[in-house]
């Protein structure tokens, strides 16, 4: 970003060339498949039980090699996010009890250290998931719109927080999904993703702030099933502005 | 559009939701490398006039650090890229690695994002475009509510001096950089980034529709409207009229792809 109150620090492309040279993601094939399984478990994207593709076809889907596959599906297993069976019905399955806790290799809460990432992070949302509920509420099907309400159903209930977590990130990238945008869809799982990062950061599980958050996924919903373009995106900018003010207000020491 | 949807709520819709989702989780993983994503960072940078070329890059030791890469990594990539002509590398005084322009053709064989099979099918292209009008409407929208007076003027200076460019090519370049400029102004790293890869995108799907001084003319008056709208702090009209632009590069791209035969458009300026 642009430094504050020099005037001849004036370049519109300033932030743009930081952006150029800011560190590339690095992370070997192995780790970036165990993240990809480790967050569609997480997220809930892949539901707990369910068998996975056999080890030649996610491969193949994965384009990598099924030594490197391989080598992913014990990082799960061990992890305890996987199981395998043998024999015949045998297979990768996503385990039914999954463990707490970060499933991403490269989970780094370093990275929330400033009110500005979270600031900046909170931007990118409001663009993605914002554009996505838009576009759903022209787009959704009425099975769409049941899905949605069913979760939010879910997280009405009296449930422990980590099934919330779960549902919560299913409806946004539901959202996403009934908007029909590939691009939006793998957007709004990497956002979960991180707001799976940062929840972990936080130090209780917030009751109040579980009811108000779905009361305002309810809201949303509505906004979609009504077929109100601007209204959806508009809910869903409050939405991820109450959850950054969350973060903040109980990280406001961390911070800075 | 379709009458509202109210409903009692059976299950397994939530299930049937997530196959958009599902079939983003088992899409290639690492179909890009370290190597590959710095090829990616520096090329983009290089293609859409970020990085301009004769330019000098930082040395590779700082280079390496600054991307976050071992040098070796770093030399791999610097090769593929002169390879594809993004770069060359001056010996001796005055020595180091250097920006160039490359010739798209040659480009397009080296570089895996710019492969047709990429953006091949309509739905991926019609894809591109949603994504796009998201991040620039976005960026349009917050740049209005926080750009500063200096910015502010910079923005419509800018689409002055895209006005008098003159050919194609240096007006490519200063489109891509009109637009990431604007992500710039709305404070927002990310929406940066994300800018920097969708130009790069675009500008190479547009390699296939030739310009006209006509059509440049039509973007570059949206462009003032965009910077006229950030100009007055008018963030909603900024968002629709950055909306309204990505849709039309979106049909401009199209009409390109299903009349490639199409002549070339006479150069001479309207009205």
């Amino acid at each position: 970003m642009r430094p504050e109150g020099d005037p001849h620090a004036i370049d519109t492309l300033t932030a743009a060339r930081a952006a150029v040279f800011a560190p590339v993601r690095s992370g070997g094939l192995v780790e970036q498949a165990v993240r990809r399984l480790g967050e569609a478990i997480g997220l809930g994207v892949l539901a707990a039980g369910e068998r996975l593709p056999a080890e030649a076809e996610l491969a193949q889907r994965f384009v990598i090699a099924p030594s490197t596959l391989r080598e992913a599906l014990t990082i799960l297993r061990e992890a305890g996010y996987v199981t395998t069976r043998r024999g015949r019905h045998g297979g990768s399955f996503v385990a039914s009890d999954l463990p707490r806790g970060p499933a991403r290799p490269d989970s780094s809460p370093e990275r929330w250290q400033s009110a500005e990432q979270l600031r900046d992070f909170t931007d990118a949302r409001v663009a993605l998931s914002g554009a996505a509920a838009a576009l759903a509420a022209e787009l959704a099907s009425e099975s769409d719109v049941i899905g949605l309400r069913e979760l939010v159903a879910r997280m009405s209930g009296e449930i422990p927080f980590p099934d919330y977590r779960r549902a919560d990130s299913r409806f946004h990238i539901a959202i996403a999904c009934a908007a029909g945008s590939p691009r939006l869809t793998a957007a709004e799982a990497q956002f979960q993703s991180e707001v799976g990062e940062l929840t972990r950061l936080l130090p209780q599980t917030v009751k109040i702030h579980m009811r108000i958050a779905n009361d305002q996924h309810e809201a949303i919903v509505d906004a979609i099933a009504a077929r109100r373009p601007e209204l959806a995106r508009e809910l869903v900018a409050e939405h991820v502005a109450s959850t950054r003010d969350v973060f903040i207000g109980l990280r406001l020491g961390d911070l800075h | 559009l379709n009458p509202p949807l109210p409903g009692p709520a059976p299950p397994a819709h939530a299930e049937e939701l997530m196959a958009v989702a599902r079939s983003v989780v088992f899409s290639p993983v690492g179909g890009e490398g370290v190597v590959e994503m710095a090829v990616r960072r520096l090329g983009e940078a290089i293609a859409i006039g970020l990085i301009e070329a004769g330019e000098q890059l930082p040395s590779e030791t700082v280079l390496a650090e600054r991307l976050g890469i071992a040098t070796v990594t770093l030399r791999d990539a610097l090769a593929v890229l002169a390879e594809a002509g993004f770069v060359e590398t001056r010996r001796g005084r005055g020595g180091g690695t250097f920006a160039r322009r490359p010739k798209p053709t040659r480009a397009r064989a080296a570089l895996p994002w710019t492969s047709e099979q990429r953006l091949a099918s309509a739905a991926d292209r019609n894809d591109l475009n949603v994504f796009m009008r998201a991040v620039a409407g976005a960026a349009a929208a917050l740049a209005a509510e926080r750009r500063s007076d200096e910015e502010a003027r910079d923005l419509v200076a800018l689409v002055d001096e895209i006005d008098a460019l003159p050919d194609n090519a240096a007006f490519r370049r200063a489109d891509g950089r009109f637009h990431i400029a604007i992500a710039g102004v709305a404070r927002s790293a990310r929406l940066v980034a994300l800018e920097i890869s969708l130009q790069a995108e675009v500008h190479y799907l547009l390699v296939r529709t030739p310009d006209s001084a006509d059509s440049r003319a039509r973007a570059n008056a949206a462009h003032r409207g965009i910077a006229l709208a950030i100009e007055a702090g008018a963030a909603g009209a900024a968002r629709r009229l950055a909306e309204q632009h990505a849709r039309r590069v979106g049909a401009f791209i199209e009409a390109g792809r299903t009349r490639p035969q199409r002549p070339r458009q006479p150069t001479s300026r309207p009205d």
